[in-house]
Order: structure tokens, then C-alpha cells, then sequence
């Protein structure tokens, strides 16, 4: 349409956007107009955005008409009806009613409270309790002798447990003999945390899943604490050691300064009301996996503070329980430079990309002041 | 309701709780929020939804709007608002679909013989949905009739980034669819000849 060029204008492209969006300035609009009646490249290519923009115009047009939600045109009738009784002078407080009634329905809207709403609902009225799975990733071949110890202290209500980790079959034969009849194991197609966390959810049957470290430092005992706190309805527990009734035995100051940092970090980078970025101890209904995607390229790093950020963002129920973090088993710690900094990067750079939204910042939270 | 009267006057009106002054302002505007939305994420039913979401949360937060004169601006923040957590939520950029998917689905009312439009519907979808967010914003703002200084306020950027970003969506669009009558034509004589 185009290929013609036009040399009174270096800039004419950027001069012909500005004189079709009305942006150009008046006398300098006279002056384009008188050149657009001798300059054919200026009029073939106003014609051609003309014509493109009425094409994708036409291309996104509605083929129906367009109604007003049946919640809004609730709101509007409740409200002129108001209007009708209600004093004019106290216009401001009657919308305020309204908008709080609006706000209602559209949070009643969520798909995802529709299954904890059902499952409170069936709570109130029965005795149930619901099954509760366990997810434990062994990173390497020494967590495995510890399994047998830890998974010694997990409490009744659990009903079964996942354990993940890139077994040989030999070693799955061997892990199943030493374990309870309860647990499966699942052999890790992928690799990092985050995948194995995946594939541990997937394999889950039951109504709430609890993610434990598999080097003891996250002790089954405090289970019932978190399918409490869940029953009372919340979408997720996040375990934390820097609330009253938490704290951590790991006796290295560099550990737990360096933990309290970076959870500090996270809640200046995120503006959200958490106190422990860096604890795997959490627990979820599984309903509400289904709001949450997790992302495989993360690989683990960082996973648990962003676990926590990615359900602030799904605009879930959240509490942080205290929680007492453990010595490790087998006397290894995750924490090192390249921990710290990889996370860092993860951080930032989600942050950066604005994969967490800042739509949390207004979302509900509740800080446990005082478990015991 | 007298007709003709502005923006700033129905606001003015829809803030004392008059519905019918709200009602007129959706009608003016809802079409166009609809093709904007639709050029955000692609021509899904859920385009329907969020347009009434978007009517939904400025009816609701209509107190917040101090200056009714910028009532246009402020609703189309709200709809990208709404297409940016679409996105993000269903993290997968605007959608691109087969004819055979389009026709099941029944979104769009086939009109005898200009088979071409929805070819260009089509096309005009998936070049818009690999374009970056704030290209496309700024690209579907002006193609709405905002001037530059107020896309430029709407997205946060300065104007000289909003022609900046103006001029090289059309410059594309302008190539792409220059070579889609191409290939039409090609086609068209080959389709002749044999």
C-alpha cells in the first residue's frame, strides 16, 4: 500500500500518528494538511491506518449484545429503590451500602471458595474430618535414614504419605519394606523442587496436604495445628518461626539471621504481611491447588517464599501458624551463598517481571499472635 | 434523562446513585471496552464477562473518580486492569483459534460469502496477541481515539514512548497485512490458473 516514501518530513511517520490521533498542534496541523493534498506516501498511509483500524475494529466487534450482569442490575434496582426512601442528603452512606453489597457478590463469585465454602458447610453439620496427605522430597540418598525416625512421629489424622525423590527401583524396593504401609513413592520425573512439589500434589488423595522437609527440621507432631487452622477455614497455613509460639533450634546465628533477612526482604520487595519466607512447613487444601500454578522454571529456589506470594496472589485465606523448626537430621543445611543469592535473583527478578501481581497488597491475612 | 449530555455531567449524576445516568454511560461505552478487551486477550466469550466486570467494579468504585471529565480514562484502566489479571491468571497470551474452533463455538455468526473477515479477524488477533502489553494498549487506545498524552497517562509512560510505540504497531500491522493481500492474491491467481 506503502511503499512509497516521503522526504518533506524526516519524522513523517511519527507526524502522520500525531495528526491522525488529533495529537498535532494546530498550526502545524494547517501546515500537514496543505502537505497531505500534494503527498501521496503521507495519503496512502493515512488511508492504510484509517482502513486497518475499521478492519480490527469490525474484526472485535460484538456478534451479540452486550447485557448488564445480573448482579450489577440487582445492585442498580436495590439502590434506586433506596433512592426512593432513603434521605438525598444521605447519598454517600447509601452507596457505601451498595458497594459493599457489590463486593459481596463478586467475592461470592470466586470458583475457588465455592469448595470450602461446601466443605465448612459439611464440617458444620457432621462430624467429618477430612483425610490428610503428607509430601516429603528427599533431595539425596542420605535423607532416606532418617525417614523411618520422622516418619515415626507423624500423628494419626494423617491418612497418607507422599514420599518424592529420584529413586532407582532398587531403592524404592528397599524404602518400602523399611516404611509404614501408608506411604507411596513416587519417582521424580523432573528435577528441582518445585517439579518434585508438583508431582507430590498430583499423586495426593487427600482433602489437605502437608509439605514437610525430609531432614527433620519440620516436625509431623504440629500437624493437627495446621488442618486446624484450615478447618476453621482458611485456604493455607504457612508454618513460621518468627511469630510468637514459633522459633527454630538451628543453633547457627548465620542461618537464622540469614533467614530472618530474607523473609524481611521479601516483605519490603512484596509488601505483604509475612514473617517467614524461607519454611517449607505448610499445609493447603488441595480444592485450592487448582488456583495455583506452580512454575517449574523457579527449580526450587526460593520456592517457599514464593509459594506463599503465589496464593497471595490467587487471593487466598492465609494464616501463619508458629512453628519450631528442628535441628537437622543429617546435620546438613540448605543454607549457603549460592542459596542465598540464587534466591535473592529469584526475588528480584519475579518482582522485576511483575510475575506476582500487586493485587495481594488489600488481601486477607491473619498473623497467629499467640498459638499456645 | 436528556440525551447529549457529557461525560462529566452523567458521572456527576451516576455518583448521586442514578442508574439510569450510569446505564447511559455503559451504553456509550460498553462496544467500545468490548473490542478493546477483545484486542487485549482475543475474541473468547470471556471478553463478554470482563466487560461487564469492568462496568461492575466503575459502578462500584465510582466514588473514587473525582473528576468526572476523565471518566474514559479511567474506565479503560479499569478494563487493562481486568485483561492484565485475565493474562496473568490464565498465563497464556491472547488466544489463538482454529476456524473449526471458532465455528463449534458459535462466537461468531458466519454472514454469507465474506469469508475474508474472519480470515482477517483471525489474523489481525494473532499479530495484536504477540505484540508486548504496553504496544498493544497503546495501538488499541489510539485506535479508540485517545490522544497520545492520555495513553501515555494511562499506561504510565511518557508521550514521546507512547508514538514511539504507536508507530511501530502500525508499521507492523501495515507489513503484516500487506503480505496476508499478498499471499490472498497469489492464492487467488493460482486458484485461477489451476
Amino acid at each position: 500500500m506503502t511503499d512509497l516514501l516521503c522526504t518533506s518530513f524526516p519524522d513523517w511517520e511519527e507526524r502522520l500518528i500525531l495528526f491522525h490521533s488529533g495529537d498535532l498542534p494546530l498550526e502545524e496541523r494547517e501546515t500537514f494538511t496543505e502537505h497531505l493534498a500534494s503527498c501521496a506516501a503521507c495519503t496512502a498511509l493515512l488511508a492504510e491506518y484509517q482502513g486497518i483500524d475499521d478492519l480490527v475494529r469490525r474484526s472485535f466487534t460484538p456478534k451479540r449484545p452486550l447485557e448488564l450482569p445480573q448482579d450489577f442490575a440487582q445492585a442498580m434496582e436495590s439502590q434506586t429503590e433506596e433512592r426512593q426512601c432513603v434521605d438525598p442528603g444521605n447519598c454517600n452512606q447509601s452507596i457505601d451500602v451498595v458497594q459493599e453489597a457489590a463486593l459481596i457478590v463478586e467475592e461470592t463469585q470466586r470458583q475457588w471458595k465455592k469448595s470450602v465454602i461446601t466443605t465448612m458447610r459439611h464440617l458444620e453439620t457432621s462430624s467429618w474430618y477430612p483425610s490428610v496427605s503428607v509430601v516429603i522430597r528427599i533431595l539425596h540418598e542420605k535423607q532416606t535414614r532418617h525417614l523411618s525416625d520422622l516418619l515415626r512421629s507423624v500423628p494419626a489424622v494423617v491418612t497418607e504419605i507422599i514420599v518424592v525423590g529420584r529413586f532407582l527401583p532398587q531403592e524404592v524396593d528397599s524404602l518400602l519394606q523399611q516404611l509404614p504401609s501408608n506411604v507411596r513413592i513416587i519417582v521424580q520425573t523432573g528435577s528441582g523442587k518445585t517439579n518434585a512439589l508438583r508431582e507430590g500434589f498430583d499423586a495426593c488423595t487427600g482433602d489437605i496436604i502437608v509439605t514437610l522437609d525430609a531432614n527433620g527440621t519440620t516436625h509431623p507432631g504440629e500437624i493437627p495445628r495446621f488442618v486446624d487452622k484450615l478447618m476453621e477455614g482458611y485456604h493455607f497455613a504457612k508454618g513460621s518461626r518468627f511469630i510468637e509460639g514459633g522459633t527454630t533450634n538451628d543453633t547457627r546465628l548465620i542461618h537464622r539471621l540469614g533467614s530472618y533477612l530474607l523473609s524481611r526482604f521479601v516483605r519490603l520487595l512484596f509488601a505483604v504481611p509475612l514473617r517467614d519466607a524461607c519454611y517449607g512447613y505448610t499445609a493447603l487444601w488441595k480444592d485450592c491447588l487448582n488456583d495455583l500454578e506452580l512454575e517449574c522454571d523457579y527449580l526450587g529456589t526460593g520456592l517457599e517464599a514464593l509459594l506463599f506470594l503465589r496464593k497471595f496472589d490467587c487471593d487466598l485465606r492465609i494464616v501463619e501458624v508458629p512453628s519450631v523448626e528442628h535441628p537437622s537430621l543429617d546435620g546438613e543445611s540448605k543454607w549457603s551463598f549460592r542459596y542465598v543469592w540464587d534466591m535473592l535473583q529469584v526475588l528480584v527478578r519475579t518482582r522485576v517481571a511483575g510475575k506476582i501481581s500487586d493485587t495481594h497488597q488489600g488481601m486477607y491475612v491473619e498473623i497467629l499472635p499467640n498459638w499456645i | 434523562m436528556p440525551t447529549g449530555m457529557s461525560d462529566a455531567e452523567l458521572v456527576k449524576l451516576a455518583r448521586k446513585r442514578d442508574g439510569e445516568a450510569f446505564r447511559m454511560l455503559v451504553e456509550l461505552y460498553n462496544e467500545r471496552i468490548f473490542v478493546y478487551l477483545s484486542g487485549c486477550i482475543g475474541r473468547t466469550e470471556e471478553v463478554y464477562d470482563l466487560t461487564q466486570r469492568t462496568f461492575f467494579k466503575a459502578w462500584c468504585n465510582l466514588s473514587q473518580l473525582h473528576d468526572g471529565s476523565k471518566f474514559k480514562s479511567w474506565l479503560y484502566s479499569i478494563a487493562r486492569n481486568e485483561a492484565r489479571d485475565w493474562l496473568r491468571n490464565k498465563k497464556k497470551k491472547a488466544p489463538i483459534e482454529s476456524w473449526e474452533q471458532l465455528e463449534l463455538q458459535g462466537i461468531f455468526v458466519s454472514r454469507p460469502g465474506p469469508e475474508d473477515e474472519v480470515t482477517e479477524a483471525d489474523f489481525f488477533e494473532r499479530v495484536l496477541a504477540e505484540l508486548s502489553p504496553n504496544y498493544r494498549d497503546c495501538y488499541l487506545l489510539q485506535m479508540q481515539g485517545f490522544k497520545l498524552a492520555e495513553i501515555a497517562e494511562i499506561l504510565g509512560i511518557s508521550t514521546k514512548t507512547a508514538t514511539t510505540y504507536v508507530c511501530s504497531v502500525r508499521r507492523r500491522l501495515g507489513e503484516e497485512y500487506r503480505r496476508l493481500q499478498s499471499d490472498k492474491n497469489t492464492n487467488a491467481e493460482r486458484d485461477v490458473k489451476s
